[in-house]
C-alpha cells in the first residue's frame, strides 16, 4: 500500500503570516509551476532536449525550506532541481537558457535540466546520481564548519536515495561531526516506478534518520505553511550549532517520473486524489479565506509570473550555442586555479 | 488557430505512431487535456495538448507513424469564451497599464550579469589597494587557498608585511559568499514597490524572514526627495503613487500654460533603414523605431535648446546636455520616468540598450534613485497602446514633452501620389511661458528631417 492523501485538518494560519509573506510564498510556488508547465511544452516541441524531471506537485517543499534560508546558505538538489534553483534565486532566464543548452545558462548550457548550478546563488547543482548530492552537501557543510561560517547547507533528495550507501555515510558523518546540514528527504512515494514499501523494510524515514543521532521530523510536504514552520525550527537549531537535522517531507509528484513514463505503477485515481491537496490551490484557499489575499492579487501574481516566463523563454531562444571549438574546454582541469576560470 | 504536433517524448525519439485519438472533431479541449495516445519505441504514452479550443480537424489516422513535429490536429478558437484551461494564467494582458508605453520588447539583455565576490577590504577606505608585502610562501599559499586578494590587505607584520592572521581575518570578512542582487530575498510586494518609487534593492536592508526585503524596508530606504515619491504612509502603494502623480499633474496644469503642436512624420525611410541595419543581427541587438525616435528627439532638443531645461524662478534655464526622461507605465498602475542621461551623445543602439535596460529594471524594481532625477525633456510613447496622437502634460519644472503615437500605414501623398506609408504623429507639448509655437515648430521639423533621413541619426551622419 502506498500512502493515501488524508484530508488533513489544517491548523489555522500562523499569526505572523501576513499578506506580504503569504503572497511571497504563493508567488514562489506559482513561479515554479508555470516555469515547468512551459518546459513541458518546450520539451514536446524539441526546444528542450535531454532529460526533464518535473517538480509539479512538490513546490511547497522547495518554497517552504528556501523561505528560511539566507542568500549565503547553500543548496544541493537532485535531477528534479528546477524548483530548488528558482526558489534559491537562480533567475528564470539563467535556468531557462540552461534548459536550452545556451551559453547564457547558469551552467553555461553544459548541465541542462538536471544540473542547474549557480555559485552566486549558492546552488550546488542538481545531480543525476541518486544520492550523489549527499556527500557534496556534507563537504560544503564541513567547509563552512571549519571556516566558522554560520551558513546552513540544505540537501534535497528523494526517498529513493535512502537506499544508497552515500546516504548512510553522509548521515553518519554529519551527525558525528555536527555538520550544519539540513537533510530534506522529499518522500513522493515512488522512486521511478518503485513504491517505497517495495524496497524498504522500514518506511518511516524520520525514525530511521533519528537512528543516526540527529533531530528528525516528519512534515506534511503539501502544506507550505507546515514546511516553512518545520524549516524554521530546523534551521534555527542548525545555526545554533547543534549539528544536522532531518525533515521527511511527505509529498507527491503529479506528473511522470521524467518527461514521460507510462505510469503503470500507480492508478490515475491515486494521482487525482493527491491533486486535491495541490500545494498551490490549497494554500490559496486558506489565504483567501483568511482574507490575506484576494482575486486581484492572484491575477497580478499570475500576470507577473507569465511575463517572467515569457521573458525567460525569449532570452533562452536568443541565447548562444556553444561554439564547437569550446567543446572540450573545462572538461579537464587545465591546471590553472579555480579563480582563473573565465565566467 | 493552433496545431497539435507529434511531441518529442524523449531526446532520442524521432518519430511516433498514433495509437488512438482521445478526442473527436468538434470536441472542446483545454490546455493540459489528454488528446491522444502515442506509441514510441519504448512504450505507449498519453499525450497532452497545449492549446485550448475546439478540435477542428484530425490530420493523422490511428496507426500512422509520423516524425516529431508533424502537425496532427488543428485546434480552432474556442467558440465558448469560457473554456479556459485549468492552468490558465488568468492574466488580463490587455489592460492599458500593463505594458510600458515605450515600444519595448521584453528586454533581452545579453547575459545574466554576475557580480564578483566583494573584495576583502581591510583598512582605509572601500577600494584602497595596498602594496602588500608578502614575505612568507606559507602566507601566500594560505591566501590562495582562502581566495583572499592580498593586494587589498594592509599587513600588520614587520614592515607592513601580511601575516597569516591578516589573511585569516580577511577571509573571515569575505566568509559570507557573494550575494548577488538576484540572490537576495525580496518579497514580490517589495519588488513592486521598489520599482514604483525607484529604489535600488541592493542598498535595502531586509528585516523579513531570513533577511528578506519587505515592502516596509523599501519604503524606509526611499528618500522622499521629490514630490512624485511617497509621502503619506496610508493607503496601498498604488494609491500613494496615484496621489503623487495627481499632485504633479495638478501643479503642471495649474502653473504651465501648455501649447501643443503635432506633425505626421513619414517613417517609411526609418523602417527601411532599420530593416537594413537589423538584418543579420541577433534579436537582442536589433534597434526598434522607439530608439530612433528617442535619438531624433535628443538631437532635436540639442539643436533647439530653448525647449530643453527647466523653468526656474520665473525664467527658463536651458541645458546643453539632454537628459531624456522616458515614461514607463507600471503593471501595478502608475508611471515612472527613468532618465537617460546625456542622451545627445548616445547612438541609436546605445539608446536602444539603455531603453530596454531601464524598462526592464523599472518593472523589476531595480532603478536607482539617481536614474529618476534630472530630466531636461521627456518622451512619452503610447504608440503600442494603439493611439494616434499623444498630447502630453509637461512634468514640472521641465519645459516640454514629446508625444509619440502609433506607427501605422496611412495614406500619404508622396511625389503627387497617394501611397500607404508607415507614419506616426509626433507631438510637442511646450511651456508657453518659455517659448512660442515658432520654436516648437522648429523642434518638430528637426525631428521630422532626422527621421526622413535616418543616416543623420548616426554619429558621423552629419
Ligand atoms: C545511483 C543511481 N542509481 C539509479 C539511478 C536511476 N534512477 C534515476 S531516478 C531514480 C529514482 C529515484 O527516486 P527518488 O530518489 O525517490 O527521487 P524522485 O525521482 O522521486 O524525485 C533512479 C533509480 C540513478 N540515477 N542513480
Amino acid at each position: 500500500m502506498t500512502e493515501q492523501p488524508v484530508e488533513v485538518m489544517t491548523d489555522p494560519l500562523p499569526a505572523e503570516l501576513d499578506a506580504e509573506r503569504a503572497e511571497s510564498l504563493f508567488a514562489e510556488m506559482v513561479r515554479i509551476r508555470r516555469f515547468e508547465e512551459r518546459c513541458v511544452e518546450l520539451y514536446s516541441s524539441a526546444d528542450i532536449r535531454g532529460f526533464l524531471h518535473l517538480y509539479i506537485g512538490q513546490e511547497a517543499v522547495a518554497t517552504g525550506v528556501m523561505a528560511r534560508l539566507t542568500p549565503s546558505d547553500a543548496v544541493v538538489a537532485t535531477y528534479r532541481d528546477h524548483g530548488h534553483a528558482i526558489a534559491k534565486g537562480v533567475t528564470m532566464r539563467a535556468a531557462m537558457a540552461e534548459m536550452f543548452g545556451r551559453v547564457e545558462g547558469c551552467s553555461r548550457g553544459r548541465g541542462g535540466s538536471m544540473h542547474l548550478f549557480d555559485a552566486a546563488a549558492r546552488v550546488y547543482g542538481g545531480n543525476a546520481i541518486v544520492g550523489g548530492g549527499l556527500p557534496v552537501a556534507g563537504g560544503l557543510a564541513l567547509a563552512d564548519r571549519l571556516q566558522r561560517r554560520d551558513t546552513v547547507t540544505a540537501c534535497f533528495f528523494g526517498e529513493g536515495a535512502v537506499a544508497e550507501g552515500e546516504f548512510h555515510e553522509t548521515m553518519n558523518l554529519a551527525a558525528l561531526w555536527d555538520l550544519p546540514v539540513l537533510f530534506c528527504c522529499e518522500n513522493n512515494q515512488y522512486a521511478m516506478g518503485t513504491a517505497l514499501h517495495r524496497s524498504e523494510a522500514a518506511t518511516d524515514l524520520a525514525v530511521r534518520a533519528a537512528g543516526y543521532g540527529m533531530a528528525a521530523w516528519a512534515v506534511d510536504g503539501m502544506d507550505v505553511v507546515e514546511v516553512d514552520r518545520a524549516a524554521a525550527r530546523a534551521v534555527e537549531m542548525i545555526r545554533g550549532g547543534s549539528g544536522p537535522a532531518f525533515l521527511e517531507l511527505h509529498t507527491y509528484r503529479f506528473r511522470a517520473h521524467s518527461m514521460y513514463d507510462p505510469e503503470r505503477y500507480r492508478d490515475k485515481e491515486e494521482v487525482e486524489l493527491w491533486k486535491h491537496r495541490d500545494p498551490i490551490e490549497s494554500f490559496w484557499t486558506r489565504v483567501a479565506a483568511a482574507g490575506l489575499l484576494d482575486d486581484a492579487d492572484r491575477v497580478r501574481v499570475e500576470a507577473e509570473v507569465a511575463d517572467e516566463v515569457d521573458d525567460a523563454v525569449e532570452f533562452a531562444r536568443g541565447g548562444t550555442l556553444e561554439p564547437l571549438e569550446e567543446l572540450t574546454r573545462w572538461v579537464y582541469s587545465d591546471g590553472s586555479s579555480a579563480l582563473e576560470v573565465d565566467r | 488557430m493552433g496545431e497539435f504536433r507529434m511531441p518529442s517524448l524523449g531526446a532520442d525519439m524521432e518519430e511516433g505512431t498514433l495509437v488512438e485519438w482521445a478526442v473527436d472533431v468538434g470536441d472542446q479541449v483545454s490546455k493540459g487535456d489528454i488528446i491522444a495516445s502515442v506509441e514510441t519505441d519504448k512504450s505507449t504514452i498519453e499525450v497532452e495538448v497545449f492549446e485550448s479550443g475546439t478540435v477542428a480537424e484530425l490530420l493523422v489516422e490511428p496507426g500512422a507513424r509520423v516524425a516529431v513535429g508533424t502537425p496532427m490536429a488543428r485546434i480552432g478558437d474556442s467558440s465558448t469564451a469560457g473554456s479556459v484551461g485549468p492552468d490558465s494564467t488568468g492574466r488580463s494582458g490587455e489592460s492599458p497599464s500593463e505594458t510600458p508605453p515605450v515600444d519595448a520588447r521584453p528586454p533581452e539583455a545579453p547575459t545574466a550579469v554576475r557580480e564578483e565576490q566583494p573584495a576583502a577590504v581591510v583598512g582605509d577606505g572601500p577600494n584602497r589597494r595596498h602594496a602588500s608585502v608578502l614575505r612568507s610562501p606559507l602566507v601566500r599559499q594560505l591566501a590562495e587557498r582562502l581566495q583572499v586578494d592580498t593586494s587589498r590587505i594592509r599587513g600588520t607584520g614587520p614592515g607592513g608585511s601580511v601575516t597569516r592572521k591578516d589573511v585569516e581575518l580577511a577571509s573571515r570578512r569575505t566568509a559570507t559568499p557573494a550575494t548577488s542582487e538576484r540572490s537576495r530575498r525580496v518579497t514580490p510586494r517589495a519588488r513592486r514597490r521598489a520599482a514604483e518609487i525607484g529604489v535600488d534593492l541592493s542598498v535595502v536592508v531586509g528585516t523579513g524572514v531570513a533577511g528578506a526585503i519587505r515592502e516596509q524596508d523599501v519604503n524606509a530606504a526611499a528618500t522622499p526627495r521629490d514630490e512624485t515619491r511617497t509621502e503619506a504612509a496610508g493607503g496601498s502603494s498604488a494609491d500613494r503613487m496615484r496621489a503623487a502623480i495627481a499632485r504633479t499633474m495638478e501643479r503642471s496644469n495649474r502653473d504651465i500654460p501648455h501649447y501643443h503642436l503635432s506633425l505626421m512624420v513619414d517613417l517609411e525611410p526609418l523602417d527601411d533603414w532599420l530593416t537594413d541595419r537589423n538584418a543579420g543581427r541577433r534579436p537582442q541587438e536589433r534597434a526598434l523605431p522607439a530608439a530612433a525616435i528617442l535619438r531624433a528627439s535628443a538631437m532635436a532638443a540639442a539643436s533647439v535648446p530653448e525647449l530643453n531645461g527647466e523653468w526656474r524662478d520665473g525664467s527658463a534655464v536651458t541645458s546643453q546636455q539632454v537628459h531624456l526622461g522616458v515614461l514607463v507605465s507600471l503593471r501595478s498602475g502608475g508611471l515612472v520616468a527613468p532618465v537617460l542621461h546625456d542622451a545627445q551623445d548616445r547612438s541609436v543602439d546605445e539608446l536602444m540598450a539603455a531603453l530596454l535596460d531601464v524598462v526592464e529594471r523599472a518593472r523589476r524594481g531595480a532603478l536607482r534613485s539617481s536614474e529618476l532625477a534630472g530630466a531636461t525633456i521627456t518622451v512619452t510613447n503610447l504608440g503600442d497602446r494603439g493611439v494616434d496622437e499623444v498630447l502630453g502634460v509637461i512634468h514640472p519644472p521641465q519645459l516640454a514633452i514629446v508625444g509619440v503615437g502609433k506607427i501605422a500605414s496611412r495614406p500619404m501623398v508622396v511625389d503627387g501620389e497617394v501611397r500607404a506609408r508607415k507614419s506616426a504623429v509626433i507631438t510637442l507639448g511646450a511651456d508657453h511661458r518659455a517659448t512660442d509655437g515658432r520654436t516648437g515648430s522648429r523642434f518638430l521639423r528637426r525631428v521630422d528631417a532626422l527621421l526622413r533621413d535616418p543616416t543623420l541619426l548616426e554619429p558621423n551622419g552629419r
